[in-house]
């Protein structure tokens, strides 16, 4: 399957765009038949064309990955990264646990897919002062995760976490105990270290971030 | 007024009115009973679970006090605030409590939480036993409690009259306190403890006793006037916030009475400013204006942005009473609640978005205030314990529900709905009630709608006792009673709402199938026969 009709399968519901679907369609586009409103996949943000993204990249934050090297998210731009937020205390079952396994099936599809070498996932916690390395990755591991060149398991400074959250726009907020509501949410990141989609609220389809990712690997490369 | 306890009667009404709600006897109604007294007496169960059972059965006075009384023997602050909380509901009917809770009061090793409980629900039961003078003076002189948590011993005080006449020097101590809910009850009781009759008008800077007595004696004879210049004149905050009680007595204000109480709520004394308000805007008010609709909508509309909560508060009951009346309020609810973060208390807001709800379609500025407010890197989210969170979210997704779902709000919808937490479901209840609002436009809900169909789905009840003093546990499927509003059911009734037409055999299995180990099976089964039939023709069989 070809990434520009599943692309606007995922933008638009309507049953009138079906016809449009063999059309070379601009996925940003709003659907004739049915206006703005409906244009817009409820768990998905519009994949934003290259010029539409943001013009400065993500602020180069502190990270450190599994083994404790220093990472921020510029330093990882040389691949495309697939990038989900998790921590370990969440209480919910149908959240963080899910989002992990989920991360986990994405892994094996990219690989599948032959891209296991040409895009990066990770796993990124709301709650490194409680999530070690040692806690993180032994969690990660239960839920099927490995880290690995291609797999990363990055822990914000504790200090700028929310600087972080809140320049990637996180739905995630805080009480003096730690996490008290958070989202679940998929960012898809450029070789610029740009955001080029969101996914949201349900647990992506991975055929849709397969064909993203592909899409953002075949992109022309920054110049740097 | 401004002494009463507001949240407190809030609770108590909402108990009575569920037990009212629940006035169907049924048929194994005595076997029910027994079997929760025998629970409560073994230890078995989660108590808020069997207290709810409790509610729903109605119980007569003489079933219930027992099973309250037994719960005070045992020592979980929880079970005994459960009890305390029901003697205090059953308000002067549990008279024969008062020996347990006197008793209680005298346990070294009971809590403050329970002895503050325990002083409540004796002030509810409103007697006027003298014998009480002793426990009284030892509440009023335990360090362990807080002044708020005397009022009630005051209260109580009050009711005794001069038979109460060792407290006086005690109830003197708290006149000057900040609360005005504690420095008023010090006011009062010792108003009451003198009980003479005044021999002239009140005036500014009389003894407490004398003044106190004065102003009873004008609010019963409806001269607000007399009662103003105490309000105007008088240094002292206890008696000037006296006189706004009385003044909310009085039946009609004269200009002077007005023009006294509204400058009240611009003083520098911000605490009395905000009773001020609160009797301006909200009991008094109500009092005076037999017709509703004659309400002045912009004073209350400005004081949604008083600098004191209880005004605010006052602000808003008074608009959710005005129903879909207060529209032309609608924008500044709209900015009261942008205002609102995570300093602001949950009681408030939630305040807040009763008005909304009250109004309903007309709100819609408020509703796109609250799908902004909603998304979890909200201000109003931030230091907020997240059990709370969860109920101010779901409050915030049935106000949508009854207001409009703006499509900005789908995002958090349907996270709500894809992802419930088993622990507590109000947020997906609020959720399909938000997604059943919009009807057919709310297809992207309908397959997790669906999963709450599935056998394994952990549903509970849609509206746990969220003022109880214990945190919710999960009822057991089991557990449910026969007429439960479960998530299950709010998940049915919303796709009745949406009526997609893929969804008739899955919906149609469920209906086949049942759910046998569901106490509410047979509403289920109701719930699902409607859901079916909505359908447009030819989706069913």
């Amino acid at each position: 399957m070809t990434p520009r009709p599943l692309l606007a399968l995922l933008l638009c519901a309507c049953p009138l765009a079906a016809a449009d679907l063999q059309k070379d369609t601009d996925p940003g586009a709003v659907c004739e038949h049915c206006g703005p409103d409906t244009a817009q996949e409820p768990g998905a943000d519009p994949f934003l064309e290259p010029d539409h993204r943001a013009a400065a990249p993500l602020p180069d934050l502190p990270l450190a990955d599994s083994a404790g090297a220093a990472r921020t998210l510029g330093g990882l731009a040389d691949r495309p990264l697939a990038i989900t937020f998790v921590y370990t205390r969440c209480g919910n079952p149908n959240k963080c646990p899910r989002a992990a396994k989920a991360i986990a099936g994405l892994h094996a599809r990219l690989a599948a897919a032959g891209l296991g070498q040409r895009v990066r996932v990770a796993l990124m916690t709301y709650d490194p002062e409680f999530d070690t390395p040692e806690r993180f990755a032994a969690w990660a591991g239960t839920h099927g995760v490995t880290a690995g060149d291609d797999t990363l398991l990055l822990r914000p400074d504790a200090a700028r976490k929310r600087e972080l959250f809140s320049a990637l726009g996180l739905g995630v907020n805080f009480d003096d105990g730690g996490v008290n509501i958070h989202s679940l949410e998929l960012l898809l990141l450029d070789r610029s270290g740009r955001i080029a989609r969101r996914y949201h609220s349900v647990i992506w389809n991975d055929d849709a971030v397969v064909a993203d990712l592909a899409r953002l690997a075949d992109e022309a490369a920054p110049k740097r | 007024m401004p002494f009463r306890a507001l949240g407190r009667s809030a609770s108590l009404a909402l108990i009575a009115a569920t037990a009212m709600a629940a006035a169907e006897v049924a048929p194994d109604r005595a076997d029910r009973l027994q079997r929760i007294a025998e629970a409560i007496e073994q230890g078995h169960g989660e108590v808020g679970s069997l207290m709810f059972a409790l509610r729903n059965l109605a119980p007569t006075v003489e079933e219930a006090l027992p099973i309250y009384l037994r719960l005070l023997r045992r020592e979980s602050d929880s079970a005994r605030g459960y009890a305390l909380l029901g003697i205090a509901a059953l308000g002067p009917r549990a008279a024969s409590a008062q020996g347990a809770l006197v008793a209680l009061l005298g346990e070294p090793s009971a809590s403050a939480y329970v002895k503050g409980e325990a002083l409540r629900s004796l002030d509810a039961i409103a007697s006027e036993d003298a014998s009480l003078v002793p426990v009284l003076e030892r509440s009023l002189r335990d360090v362990a409690l807080t002044p708020r948590a005397k009022a009630p011993a005051l209260s109580l005080a009050s009711r005794l009259g001069p038979d109460a006449a060792a407290l006086a020097p005690l109830a003197a101590g708290f006149l000057d306190d900040p609360d005005t809910s504690v420095s008023g009850a010090a006011y009062l009781a010792i108003g009451a403890i003198a009980a003479r009759r005044a021999s002239g008008a009140p005036a500014p800077g009389m003894p407490v006793a004398e003044q106190y007595a004065a102003m009873r004696d004008r609010a019963g004879a409806g001269d607000a006037g007399a009662i103003a210049a105490v309000l105007r004149d008088d240094p002292r905050h206890a008696a000037r916030a006296c006189a706004l009680d009385f003044l909310a007595a009085c039946a009609t204000w004269d200009e002077a009475t007005t023009a006294a109480v509204v400058a009240a709520t611009a003083g520098d004394d911000v605490v009395l400013a905000g009773c001020a308000r609160s009797t301006l805007l909200g009991e008094s008010v109500r009092g005076l204006t037999a017709d509703r609709s004659h309400l002045p909508l912009a004073p209350l509309a400005a004081a949604l942005g008083d600098a004191h909560p209880a005004a605010r508060r006052a602000a808003a009951d008074a608009l959710a009473r005005q129903g879909a009346a207060a529209v032309p309020a609608s924008g500044a609810l709209r900015d009261a609640l942008i205002a609102c973060d995570g300093r602001r208390s949950a009681v408030e807001v939630l305040a807040l978005l009763d008005a909304v709800r009250a109004i309903g379609s007309g709100a819609a500025p408020a509703a796109d205030a609250i799908a902004t407010l909603l998304v979890p890197q909200s201000a109003l989210f931030t230091g907020r314990p997240h059990r709370e969170v969860q109920r101010l979210r779901a409050r915030m997704l049935a106000t949508l529900a009854a207001v409009g779902v703006p499509r900005s709000a789908r995002p958090q919808v349907l996270d709500a709905l894809a992802n419930p937490d088993p622990v507590c479901l109000l947020e997906f209840v609020g959720a399909a009630r938000a997604a059943g609002r919009e009807g057919r436009a709310a297809g992207y809900a309908t397959p997790h709608l669906l999963h709450a169909l599935d056998s394994d789905f952990p549903d509970d009840l849609a509206e746990p006792l969220s003022d109880s003093p214990a945190p919710h546990r999960p009822l057991r499927p089991t557990e449910l009673p026969r007429d439960a509003v479960t998530a299950r059911v709010e998940a049915i009734r919303a796709l009745a709402a949406i009526a997609d037409p893929s969804t008739a055999p899955r919906l149609r299995e469920a209906a086949q199938a049942g759910f046998a180990n569901a106490g509410n099976d047979a509403l289920l089964r109701t719930e699902l026969a409607a859901a079916l039939a909505r359908l447009p023709h030819g989706a069913t069989p």
